[in-house]
């Protein structure tokens, strides 16, 4: 039973990457607290919900349809809200993401209500049984999904002009600048990625959690947790820190029991913030993304 | 000539009404009631004022309640609570100081309750608490509080209590609760029970209120294989049991909950998963209970569906009920003195198309009993006590593979 419990962890790993990896490079290149982060996951959740049940069109289908849709709304944020109180104190910045992610939340209590939703696929609760032990194949996708958009966000930002823009960004803004790297731009395209992968995580998780209201501030926890283990800012970091706090959370039930799930994986938050504050995998002195 | 001719009007009528008054008089009783418009109990706290306005409508389209030699027609004033405690123990406050009301109607939820009934004992004004039903609002030793709901701990056990007699009989029960109160109440009584049955509780485990996905605590739960497994917790977090119940192909014999199977959103957000899962109710149009007020409880379920085009629930069914029985009590003692009313109140024991209602010491309704609902081929149907039932429990639960589900 504990292969099936590591190998769980593994699955769910794959999902909290998901939740973490946009959190993590808005920080990195714009020195962001984003707390729009987790309402645009459950947003993107909803909208995936009445594709599903409007149109019937399949949750990881929609993954493109979200992505897309949520690049224009997150350049647009950035480009037209955010961009103006960048230069501000980082408790403006605070308190102007929290005032979006407030506006989210009612547009989601207008439009969907507060009833519990769900998006049940035929394959829904699906699995395979291998030997002793079984493998839900939604996660097994959504591990896949997660782990082929960590890859190409890694390939775009170290082989594309653009992404190597975004990276002289975020290693010196004024630096950019003078070799002709158009800022704003590169921030509101920033801005616009991170949106999207929210976007394709918030459509994924759509068909294994039920959609309310209030996930918007449990998937910013799990986001800022993931991204502050591997590393602000590191993108290949919030794919291991997605699977330490998982394995965390797992060891924890299975050690402690239930009731400590949480307090193991915040207790490493506590000990990776007072050791090596730039994360499992960063490096010291490099906002490296 | 006008001004005389209504005043001769005036007087012929006065002349004409005077002895009717002398014998009989129609008198008003208002009933303070606040109870949640807004906020997180804003659905539970509609359904409790349909249930309070639809005993109102009965009794004054039969001319009101007779008490002594007058008629009592009801009247409310309503506040909302905001599903705030302390919001709700100022209004409380503010019926009793400012309205002058004797008589309060409950809110929704243990937790307001709690501290409404303290403000109604502290002014000697009676509080039908309709709508709460954790033991801490009544082990205080409150004497102007009196329940409808029976006790939180009796839900889930109920589920337990049928299991014993079940053929083959389960040996073993698993228990997860999230850490809160009403849960833990839950669990709590069913262990009990599971263990005073002669059942063992291989596991009882509470989580953390804010976990999403319990893969981690289901896969211990499949490790132990139990015949029995039951989650004692709200909507959200019975859907995504069930769904890691499905995932990890895990195979009970019997698989009950607290809030679910009853909830047409649980059946909607799990398709056919939702199939075997029990859950309970405090009443349903189905159990085979009756008063001379409001008939049987289909009687009772017909009228409310014509009356708000919506099918009945428990909530509503035991607001309706508290006023009923407080009529009662009014009627025998000939009074609406709340010192004369309390003791004969308390010594409440009758049947209403509700449920049985007879108080403990505490105010607490001991008489009640749960219903217990399956979900059978995507509809909820009642399948405990007997004398409630529509048709028999299927079990045990059909395995994954007999399901063919893969």
């Amino acid at each position: 039973m504990l292969v099936q419990e590591l190998l769980n962890a593994v699955l769910i790993g794959g999902i909290y990457a998901a939740i973490g990896i946009g959190f993590s490079l808005v920080y990195g290149v714009m020195n962001l607290l984003n707390l729009v982060h987790g309402a645009i996951i459950m947003l993107a959740g909803y909208v995936t919900y009445s594709l599903f049940a409007r149109l019937g069109l399949d949750p990881f289908l929609s993954i493109p349809v979200t992505m897309g849709a949520f690049f224009v709304v997150g350049y647009g944020l950035q480009r037209f809200v955010i961009n103006r109180i960048l230069t501000a104190s980082v408790f403006m910045s605070l308190i102007l993401t929290y005032g979006i992610d407030l506006v989210i939340v009612n547009i989601v209590l207008l439009v969907w209500k507060t009833d519990l939703l769900a998006v049940t696929p035929s394959y829904a609760g699906a699995s395979w049984a291998i030997g002793g032990l079984v493998v839900s194949k939604i996660r097994v996708a959504i591990f896949v999904v997660s782990a082929a958009l960590t890859a190409l966000m890694y390939v775009f930002l170290d082989g594309t002009r653009t992404g190597r823009a975004i990276r002289a960004a975020a290693l010196d803004k004024e630096a950019a600048e003078l070799v002709g790297v158009d800022t704003p731009g590169i921030y509101a395209v920033t801005y616009g990625l991170s949106s999207a992968l929210a976007a394709a995580a918030g459509s994924m998780l759509a068909t294994i959690y039920t959609l309310t209201p209030t996930l918007d501030g449990i998937y910013l926890g799990k986001a800022f947790v993931v991204a502050v283990l591997g590393g602000l800012g590191n993108i290949t970091g919030a794919a291991v820190g997605g699977l330490v706090l998982s394995f965390a959370e797992s060891l924890g039930v299975v050690v402690l029991g239930p009731s400590y799930q949480e307090i193991i994986g915040f207790g490493i938050f506590l000990v990776v913030l007072i050791l090596r504050p730039y994360g499992l995998v960063g490096r010291r002195f490099y906002a490296e993304i | 000539m006008r001004f005389v001719s209504v005043l001769t009007l005036a007087a012929l009528i006065g002349v004409a009404a005077a002895p009717a008054i002398a014998t009989a008089e129609t008198r008003t009783l208002t009933v303070g009631i606040s109870i949640s418009y807004s906020g997180k109990f804003a659905k539970e706290g509609e359904l409790g004022r349909l249930g309070y306005e639809l005993f109102r409508e009965v009794v004054n389209e039969r001319a009101g309640i007779k008490i002594g030699n007058d008629r009592y027609l009801i009247e409310y004033k309503y506040y909302d609570d905001k599903s705030d405690q302390a919001t709700a123990a100022n209004l409380v406050e503010k019926l009793i100081t400012e309205d002058k009301v004797k008589y309060i109607f409950g809110p929704f939820s243990s937790d307001i309750t709690f501290a409404t009934s303290a403000i109604g004992e502290k002014y000697k004004v009676i509080t039908m608490a309709a709508l709460a039903n954790a033991e801490k609002v009544y082990t205080r030793g409150l004497k102007y509080t009196f329940g409808a709901f029976p006790p939180a701990s009796e839900g889930l056990s109920t589920i337990v209590q049928m299991a014993a007699d079940l053929q083959p009989k389960p040996q073993t029960v698993a228990i997860v609760y999230p850490d809160a109160l009403f849960p833990f109440y839950g669990a709590k009584g069913a262990k009990e029970r599971a263990e005073k049955l002669g059942m063992k509780v291989v596991y009882f485990e509470k989580y953390p209120p804010t976990v999403k996905d319990l893969t981690p605590v289901m896969t211990q739960v499949k490790q132990l294989n139990p015949d029995i497994f039951l989650t004692s917790a709200l909507l959200e977090d019975a859907i995504f049991v069930t769904k890691a119940y499905r995932e990890l192909r895990i195979n009970s014999k019997l698989m009950g909950f607290t809030t679910g199977p009853a909830v047409i959103d649980f059946m909607s957000a799990l398709g056919d998963t939702a199939d075997y899962t029990v859950g309970y109710a405090w009443w349903s149009p189905t159990v085979r209970l009756k008063d001379d007020f409001f008939g049987t409880a289909q009687d009772y379920e017909a009228r409310f569906q014509q009356r708000y085009k919506q099918p009945g629930n428990y909530i509503s069914a035991a607001a309706s009920a508290a006023g009923l029985v407080l009529m009662r009590a009014m009627e025998r003692v000939g009074s609406v003195d709340v010192e004369k009313v309390r003791p004969v109140l308390a010594a409440t024991d009758m049947e209403t198309f509700y449920n049985v209602i007879r108080y403990d010491a505490t105010g607490m309704n001991v008489g009640g009993f749960a219903v217990l609902i399956q979900d059978q081929k995507g509809k909820a149907v009642t399948v405990y006590p007997p004398k409630a039932a529509e048709t028999k429990l299927l079990y045990p639960m059909p395995t994954w593979d007999e399901r063919g589900r893969k």
